[in-house]
């Protein structure tokens, strides 16, 4: 069944002491439940303007978004010029990945050439595709209790760009936890249904996860960990001067302690091992140590919170033994 | 409310609305406000970052005029455009739809002037910069400074679809209506020439109350 997009207003004074109950206001609750926890997802990965990727992006599976929508925006570079691109979706838990049927949609497994073209200025007819896929079909396969992580291939001939390529959750359409309206009706029992009405809402504090931050360049252009002595910004992420980039966020402004958050990193060390800091504003300094990975690529990551201010921002450090070359591809802050 | 309220979780014994127990205005009330709260809470949040940009110096069509910034411009011509995708929007409570937010810091060079333009487009096509539809925020200082770009989203800036959810074998389990937004970003400096050249960094923009 269902459900369209909304959210309930119910008010508090309809549930005061001594007035009457009714079939209604525990409906309400349903719907405003599930709303809140499946209704606005909040995880995403996004590639703009590019003609050749090969990015990677961390995901919480904890989360009760069951479909992604992938949308891709395809241009040329000059009016009157044509051009194809093909993309190349995978994810892996760490150990197994999933690259194809029937998770990875056709046109998501570089299997389709999309054509694009503009007769006058180079952005007069963009073309825009777009795929859905069912998280279900991943699940069996990747381990649901660790992050995931998205690869992200696009080429493309001819004069043609991506302008946008973008993955993001779908909000359920649907009453998965049982808090069908038709479970509420005046003169109904009153059964166990109720009782479902809390597990619900804490999906909407516990599973619905926000991509707070997410970066991501290609393997062959890291950033590049250069602190031996002290913490030092990322190169390539820092301004003139040497301070780090500062990125700003708002947090849910929810929990009086603070959001919590993984910070996850893709990096490569070889020589020596090293540590990159994410400093997230006024909540913690998470250190996420990079193991000599014997130059391979590989992802490690560290817990903490946001601050509590309604702005908070991240910055990010890095050191390494001076024996050491340490390099970062992907980096996110993600709820968990 | 503004906070979440702690109650014994689900998987407590004493939990709330468990099984033989009334359940009291003060759960029922609870209840309510913490998913009212948590349905605004979710809505609200970040759709894209960026280092930025270290070369941006190409003017707009009319010289200092935002109003007609060069979407079309490529990196190499001295522009900074992203377009950020289509983003799904939800109502925050009875007070409307979300602000865009763009948090950044940038420096002009000296003598020169420049700005960024966040603007809501048609799906898949370049912002035409109606009013309403975009905003600018001008950046003068030629050190570096932290500036913040706001615009409202207005019902004429949405644009619905429908939304098919199916698994992967063609059965349609799920589906509705899906409100976008399609922002995007551009910069310009008044120098025009590769010289001079404007520096962004840091840009993140955000759905905020």
């Amino acid at each position: 069944m269902s459900r369209l997009l909304h959210t309930p207003v119910l008010s508090l004074a309809a549930l005061q002491t001594s007035r009457t109950a009714r079939a209604s206001h525990a409906g309400t609750l349903a719907e405003l439940a599930t709303d809140a926890a499946s209704g606005r997802p909040g995880q995403r990965a996004v590639i703009t303007r590019s003609t050749s990727a090969d990015r990677w992006f961390a995901w919480s599976p904890r989360t009760t978004a069951r479909w992604w929508e992938v949308t891709l925006v395809g241009a040329v570079s000059t009016g009157g010029s044509t051009g194809a691109t093909s993309v190349t979706l995978s994810v892996t838990d760490g150990v197994t990945t999933v690259s194809g049927a029937p998770a990875i949609p056709v046109g998501l497994r570089g299997d389709e050439s999309i054509p694009v073209s503009a007769l006058t200025s180079r952005l007069s007819s963009t073309t825009v595709r777009r795929w859905t896929l069912d998280t279900s079909d991943l699940v069996p396969t990747l381990d649901p209790t660790v992050p995931w992580f998205l690869r992200v291939q696009i080429a493309t001939t001819g004069a043609a760009v991506v302008e946008s390529f973008l993955v993001a959750e779908a909000p359920r359409y649907s009453y998965d936890a049982g808090l069908a309206p038709s479970r509420f009706l005046p003169r109904g029992v009153i059964d166990t249904t109720v009782a479902g009405l809390w597990s619900v809402a804490e999906l909407a504090l516990d599973r619905a996860p926000h991509t707070w931050h997410a970066l991501a360049v290609d393997d062959v252009l890291p950033w590049g960990v250069s602190g031996v002595v002290d913490y030092a910004a990322l190169t390539g992420d820092s301004l003139p001067g040497g301070a780090p980039i500062q990125y700003t966020v708002r947090p849910r402004a929810l929990r009086a302690s603070g959001e919590p958050v993984r910070v996850l990193l893709r990096y490569r060390a070889v020589g020596g091992s090293g540590a990159v800091r994410a400093v997230l504003g006024s909540g913690d300094t998470v250190t996420v140590p990079l193991t000599d990975s014997g130059g391979a690529w590989s992802w490690a990551w560290g817990d903490g919170v946001w601050g509590v201010n309604p702005r908070e921002t991240v910055t990010w450090l890095g050191k390494r033994d001076a024996s050491a070359t340490a390099q970062v591809s992907a980096r996110a802050v993600v709820s968990w | 409310m503004n906070r979440w309220i702690d109650l014994p979780r689900s998987t407590n014994a004493q939990r709330p609305l468990r099984a033989d127990h009334p359940v009291g205005a003060g759960v029922a009330q609870i209840l309510a406000a913490n998913c009212a709260l948590a349905a605004r809470e979710n809505a609200l949040r970040p759709l894209w970052d960026d280092t930025g940009s270290v070369a941006v110096w190409l003017d707009c069509a009319v010289p200092g005029e935002p109003a007609t910034i060069r979407w079309t411009a490529l990196d190499a011509d001295g522009g900074y455009v992203r377009c950020l995708g289509p983003h799904r929007v939800r109502a925050v409570g009875p007070r409307g739809w979300p602000r865009l937010e763009v948090r950044f810091t940038a420096a002009v060079p000296a003598g020169y002037t420049g700005g960024l333009v966040l603007a809501l487009s048609a799906p898949g096509q370049v912002p035409d910069q109606r009013p309403d539809s975009w905003a600018h925020e001008p950046i003068a200082s030629t050190s570096l400074t932290a500036y913040d770009l706001n615009l409202s989203i207005s019902e004429g800036l949405l644009h619905a679809r429908d939304c098919v959810l199916r698994t992967s074998g063609g059965a349609i389990l799920e589906g509705g209506e899906a409100i976008e937004i399609w922002p995007w970003i551009a910069a310009w400096c008044s120098s025009g020439s590769a010289g001079s050249k404007l520096q962004i960094y840091g840009l993140t923009v955000s759905l905020v109350p």
